[in-house]
Parts: structure tokens; C-alpha cells; sequence
């Protein structure tokens, strides 16, 4: 008796779900430390709206910053 | 009473090796991007300047080269006479 294809299909697609969101929640995390290093430096009773916009900033900076790497990764590896 | 034997279906298998590639590439990105973030970044502005965007790329790329360099070390050195490893 086979497992079936249809299983297996439900379990691909599920684990791929699963690591998805357990990339983006490493993601998320990573960001926010490094941003919040870079942007918060004076903590005070809230995010001020120049602390907002540099987070913003940073978190676009990051994910530029990770295809600039992710670029180079795949091409020293052969793969681009 | 027999033990049916559930074996990944090839498909299943090549999925593995696919999912397992491809998350070892994430963590490698996701360290790099770490590291050279802290050695290339200033605050961040509206953009990145082409000073730290080569930077980026030029530490991604070094840091890869440097994990060949200290495998090939080690291995001349084991190469060149065992009796001189201490682990």
C-alpha cells in the first residue's frame, strides 16, 4: 500500500508552510534587533515618530541589504 | 504480525533534499546578512549608498572565500605531516 500521493502532497505542502513561517519569524526577529539598535538608542515612554521612521528606513535597508547578499551567495555558489 | 515499512516515496525524497538546501541557503544568507550588516551599515537613510552597498556585497563574498581558505588550511596542514594535529 502506497502513501498515497495525496498525503504526501498534504505533508509537502504543509512543511513548506511550516518553514515559511518559521523563516519570517527569524527574519522578523533579526531585523527588529538590528534596528532596534540603530534606532532606539535613547529609550523613552514611546516610539517617538523619528524613532518610527528610522525603523521603517532600517527594515527597508535590511531587506535590500539581504538580496544584495543573497545575490552574491547564488553566484559564488554556482547557482545565478 | 508484519511491520509495514513506510518508505518516502522518491518524489517525497527529492522534496527533503530540496527543502533541505534550500533552508541551509536561508541560514547562510540570513548570517551573512547579520554579519556584514554590522560591518557595512551606518544609520539608515532613505537608501543605500554605493559605498555600503559594495560593502555588502564584498563582505558576503569574502566571508565565503574565507570558509574555503581555512578548510584548504587545515587540510595542507594534516596533509604536510599528522604528527603536528592536536585534535
Amino acid at each position: 500500500m502506497s502513501s498515497s500521493h495525496h498525503e504526501d502532497a498534504q505533508a509537502m505542502a504543509a512543511t513548506e508552510q511550516a518553514m515559511q513561517i518559521a523563516f519570517l519569524q527569524d527574519f522578523y526577529q533579526t531585523v527588529r534587533d538590528k534596528c532596534f539598535d540603530k534606532c532606539v538608542t535613547k529609550p523613552s515612554s514611546s516610539l517617538s515618530s523619528s524613532e518610527q521612521q528610522c525603523l521603517a528606513r532600517c527594515c527597508d535597508r535590511y531587506a535590500e541589504a539581504t538580496q544584495i547578499v543573497t545575490k552574491a551567495v547564488l553566484d559564488m555558489s554556482g547557482l545565478e | 504480525m508484519s511491520q509495514q515499512q513506510k518508505v518516502a516515496s522518491p518524489e517525497m525524497q527529492q522534496f527533503i533534499l530540496q527543502q533541505q538546501a534550500k533552508a541551509q541557503l536561508q541560514q547562510t544568507v540570513s548570517r551573512l546578512t547579520e554579519e556584514c550588516w554590522g560591518k557595512c551599515m551606518g544609520n539608515p537613510g532613505n537608501y543605500m549608498t554605493s559605498k555600503e552597498q559594495a560593502c555588502m556585497d564584498n563582505c558576503a563574498r569574502r566571508f565565503l572565500e574565507s570558509t574555503q581558505f581555512v578548510v584548504k588550511y587545515f587540510q595542507s596542514k594534516a596533509n604536510q605531516g599528522g604528527q603536528h594535529s592536536d585534535f
